[in-house]
């Protein structure tokens, strides 16, 4: 048993995972750079806006220091005018015992001094004794002032709790120096979150360097690393610095999310106008390659159909003695699909011939195959010795319009070229040019209706005319002669016009003829068919 | 009413009356193989409301070919009776020539 054999076609697969396209990966490219752009922005206004609130509130804090430290100054600026003017210790102390009964945070420890041709004598002491003098740094710090300016500050005395001097001093040789320490916190602070700046750790130290010495308190590990603000409050003959880091997002919650959501959107709208490209383009893609697919399929049917057409036509013409014949079939235009225009010719005894030229109507190649069925039917009724009304009558029963959808035009003619006579009969086609002596013309000839429309059984009309040696008819279907807006009587006349040139032979005529008509573009097709007769 | 330009083709307008007892299908342009769809269109949407004949107003008509003769044919088959109003000179000529006088008689 033979093995079957089996055709397969290879459909050539896309490949299931195919590269993104150029422009996808370009579209992603761009959304992700504006992505970044955009996140950058919202990060760095987050920034600026973090930035400037610990500014401003940095300075708040310094504000509120300044307002709250005690007016060191004027309590030390009174105590020592009191001493100026009285030059009585006892006063002083009694006065100074008055202020601090005043006050809800004293300082632990004032005195006064005078100054002597050997240094610095304390006249009176009130409170604890001032740790300076336990530090023996009592006269250098005193003759570190200058009488009449501001408040002098000493720096951070060593003891626990750790102590700050202040001093003040009169102009004068023999000048007082009231002299005052206070207690400084631990240099832990806790600030409550409720407090205005619990929003901020903050470091506060004496002078303006950051020196772990100098602090005075903190409520942050120091020295303060992250980011901070710094400003300073005057303090007699120094500042307060105050540095603070912010303990939590400073601007609104929005703006710390907003490069997030940024982000997220982005990244999101890339991944989704890609995904949008991508599939465009890949749908644009198998349309294009289904369009041309078509186009391949439709040029393969439309080659298949002409060639059938042209196989369905006679290859050579019968070569008949004492006649010229020739003939033409004209396809239409690249984009028209065919027709079923014919001609045939064949030969019935030895001086007689019959030709027969028709168009189906429609196209395609249903009309291709009604076309050779009449065509075959046709010459099948010439041989049987039909005339030509009565092929014509025959061909009515093989064609119905209403059950086969097409009708044709046929003329069919019959040459005694010993009688020297033509007998023609039409159904429905255009009428022949004959010329004999004088121009061509048409020939007048009854139509009968077209095949597919005319009854089998009525009765069909031919002409009979005398031929001479010379005489030239042209058949033709209406793909020759059909032109929008002129009517078919002009049409023909154009033809017979192009069909007087003298011409050698039918060919020559035929290729006049198509020359004439300008066959360039042919909204229909169309067939031709000349004879003539050599003697 | 319909106006059917195909892309590179001619251009049909197809109107359709039913006053009467026969209906009137009044076509304008040029009725050829790119334009005929819009003509059977017509008469299909007819065909239900009419089967004692059809006129068709061919006035303004300017060209018609095969495919013109052959939906005049269908009209034929479908309704019976096909005659023709105002059909100009090279419209005659076709019907003429085709053999068709009888079948597809001027009013």
């Amino acid at each position: 048993m033979p093995a079957p054999v089996q055709s397969t076609r290879a459909t050539p697969r896309r490949p299931l995972r195919a590269p993104l396209r150029m422009a996808t990966v370009c579209v992603a490219a761009v959304s992700l750079a504006v992505t970044g752009v955009l996140v950058w922005v919202a990060w760095s206004a987050n920034a600026r806006a973090n930035t400037s609130l610990l500014d401003l509130e940095t300075r708040q804090v310094a504000a509120t220091l300044n307002a709250a430290l005690p007016s060191v100054q004027s309590q030390l600026d009174d105590a020592l005018n009191v001493a100026m003017a009285t030059r009585s210790p006892t006063i002083f102390e009694s006065f100074v015992e008055s202020q601090r009964s005043k006050r809800h945070d004293p300082y632990v420890s004032e005195s006064l001094w005078v100054r002597t041709a050997s240094g610095y004598r304390l006249l009176a002491d009130v409170g604890s004794h001032p740790q300076l003098v336990r530090d023996h740094g009592a006269t250098a710090f005193f003759r570190s002032l200058r009488s009449g300016t501001a408040l002098s500050v000493r720096h951070i005395l060593r003891g626990s709790p750790r102590r700050i001097g202040y001093a003040v001093t009169s102009p004068g040789p023999r000048g007082f120096v009231v002299y005052a320490e206070s207690l400084l916190p631990a240099t832990r602070l806790q600030v409550p979150a409720s407090s205005p700046f619990g929003s901020l750790n903050y470091a506060v130290y004496l002078g303006r360097d950051e020196r772990a010495a100098d602090l005075i308190e903190s409520s942050v590990a120091t020295p303060v690393t992250t980011a901070h603000a710094t400003a300073a409050v005057a303090l007699g003959d120094t500042f307060l610095t105050v540095v603070a880091t912010p303990r939590q997002q400073l601007a609104s919650a929005t703006s710390a999310a907003l490069p997030w959501i940024v982000l997220g959107v982005g990244v999101a709208l890339a991944i989704a106008s890609a995904g949008v490209v991508e599939y465009l383009g890949r749908r644009r893609g198998s349309a294009e390659e289904l369009s041309r697919r078509l186009e391949v399929l439709y040029s393969e049917q439309r080659t298949i159909a002409a060639t059938l057409q042209h196989a369905l036509l006679p290859e050579h013409l019968p070569a008949i003695d004492r006649v010229d014949i020739a003939a033409r079939y004209l396809a239409g235009a690249e984009d028209v699909d065919i027709g079923g225009d014919w001609y045939d010719v064949v030969s019935v005894g030895s001086d007689r011939f019959v030709f027969v030229i028709g168009d189906v109507s429609g196209r395609g190649i249903r009309a291709a195959a009604v076309m050779a069925s009449l065509r075959f039917a046709s010459r099948g009724f010439a041989i049987e010795g039909h005339g030509p009304g009565a092929v014509i009558e025959q061909l009515a029963a093989t064609l119905d319009f209403g059950t086969d959808g097409h009708f044709a035009t046929v003329l069919c003619g019959l040459a005694d070229l010993s009688r020297h006579e033509l007998t023609l009969a039409t159904a429905g086609h255009p009428p022949p040019l004959l010329k004999t002596t004088g121009p061509p013309r048409a020939l007048s000839l009854a139509p009968a209706p077209p095949i597919g429309v005319l009854d089998a059984g009525v009765s069909v009309g031919s002409l009979t005319v005398r031929t001479q040696p010379g005489s030239m008819l042209l058949a033709y279907t209406d793909g020759l002669v059909e032109r929008r807006g002129e009517p078919l009587d002009l049409a023909i006349k154009r033809l017979a016009t192009a069909a007087d040139r003298p011409a050698e032979s039918t060919d020559e005529l035929l290729d006049n003829v198509l020359a004439e008509l300008g066959m360039d573009t042919l909204h229909d097709d169309a067939a031709a068919i000349g004879i003539r007769w050599l003697t | 009413m319909a106006d059917v330009t195909p892309e590179g083709g001619s251009s049909l307008v197809v109107e359709c009356r039913e006053d009467g007892a026969i209906p009137v299908v009044r076509l304008a342009g040029e009725l050829d193989l790119s334009s005929v769809d819009a003509a059977y269109a017509a008469i299909d949407a007819l065909a239900r409301s009419g089967d004692g004949g059809i006129i068709f107003d061919l006035e303004a008509v300017t060209f018609m070919d095969s495919s013109g003769i052959a939906f005049l044919l269908t009209a034929l088959e479908r309704f019976g009776q096909v005659r023709l109003r105002r059909p100009r000179e090279l419209v005659r000529q076709v019907i003429a020539i085709t053999g068709l006088e009888g079948s597809l008689p001027v009013e």
